[in-house]
């Protein structure tokens, strides 16, 4: 149900994800580190209590779509005494640059961190040239 | 490159909601106008981060969840003193090899610490902790005196 609501809505908005209305409901834009290697661009994504069968990831059009929700993380019949963790799912996109290649992706979950590895496209990896 | 700390409302945009975010950051933007950047200044102290907690109470027990992502569990360490609860740690920053460059850093790093005074009547010895997708779950089983007890009052 929850996810239904999420994609109508993202859908609606045309994928513009940042300006969201999805604060009220605590859809965390997860934080993000993007570092770069000579081969390839990697971006770790923090999505505590997430799960990697709950995580999607899409790649559209030149926008990765990163969503995930996050069940209650407390026993119904608990008392909850102090509440700081609000985040009920994740959702974030980023819009992919030229020189990327696209059929080479691989990602990866791990301590609620998801890190996600965009390989260079060979044209555009730096190369080494011989000298006659 | 220079890093400057990552404020989520400065790559959100306006809410209709947000009305004190704005005023803030009008503040601001008077206060950098005529006073020079502040945002430098903020930039350079030491950040300091507090990962995001909740504590339960459950029929026997207490549970205590902290979002703890990409730390590993011999990088955290919990101690139990008198009744406060102290889960202390530092995350660190991976970084596959020396030729990779940062673009975004937006993860806190660095030392953290959080305690919590508990209820008087938790059992120290019986404290287990586990982790699971980045979240540390700490379980504290009540003592048996204080767990809800049902007596059957008979009458005569």
């Amino acid at each position: 149900m929850e996810n239904k609501n999420m994609t109508a809505r993202v859908e609606k908005n045309g994928g513009s994800t940042l300006t969201s209305p999805y604060r009220q409901e605590s859809v965390t834009v997860p934080t993000a580190d993007i570092y770069e290697t000579p081969d390839a661009y990697v971006l770790s994504l923090d999505m505590p209590g997430a799960t990697k069968e709950g995580i999607s990831l899409k790649l559209d059009k030149g926008v990765l779509a990163v969503e995930a929700s996050v069940g209650s993380i407390h026993a119904e019949s608990a008392t909850v005494l102090r509440r700081e963790i609000r985040t009920t799912g994740y959702h974030r996109a980023f819009t992919l640059g030229e020189g990327i290649d696209r059929e080479n992706v691989d990602a990866k979950f791990e301590e609620g961190v998801l890190t996600v590895k965009l390989f260079k496209s060979p044209a555009v990896k730096p190369k080494e040239i011989q000298i006659h | 490159m220079s890093l400057i700390r990552w404020n989520p409302n400065r790559e959100l945009g306006w809410f209709p909601s947000d009305v004190l975010n704005m005023q803030r950051e009008i503040n601001k933007m008077f206060d950098t106008f005529f006073r020079g950047s502040e945002q430098e200044e903020s930039a350079l102290l030491p950040s300091i981060w507090s990962p995001a907690t909740d504590i339960a109470e459950h029929d026997n027990e207490y549970v205590v969840k902290v979002e703890l992502p990409g730390v590993s569990k011999d990088e955290v360490k919990i101690t139990m003193e008198e009744n406060v609860l102290t889960i202390r740690g530092e995350k660190k920053q991976e970084k596959e090899s020396k030729n990779s460059s940062f673009h975004r850093v937006e993860r806190s790093y660095g030392a953290f610490q959080r305690c919590f005074t508990l209820p008087t009547n938790v059992r120290a010895e019986k404290i287990d902790a586990s982790f699971n997708n980045g979240m540390l779950s700490i379980v504290l089983p009540k003592s048996e005196e204080s767990k809800p007890k049902q007596i059957e009052v008979k009458v005569k």
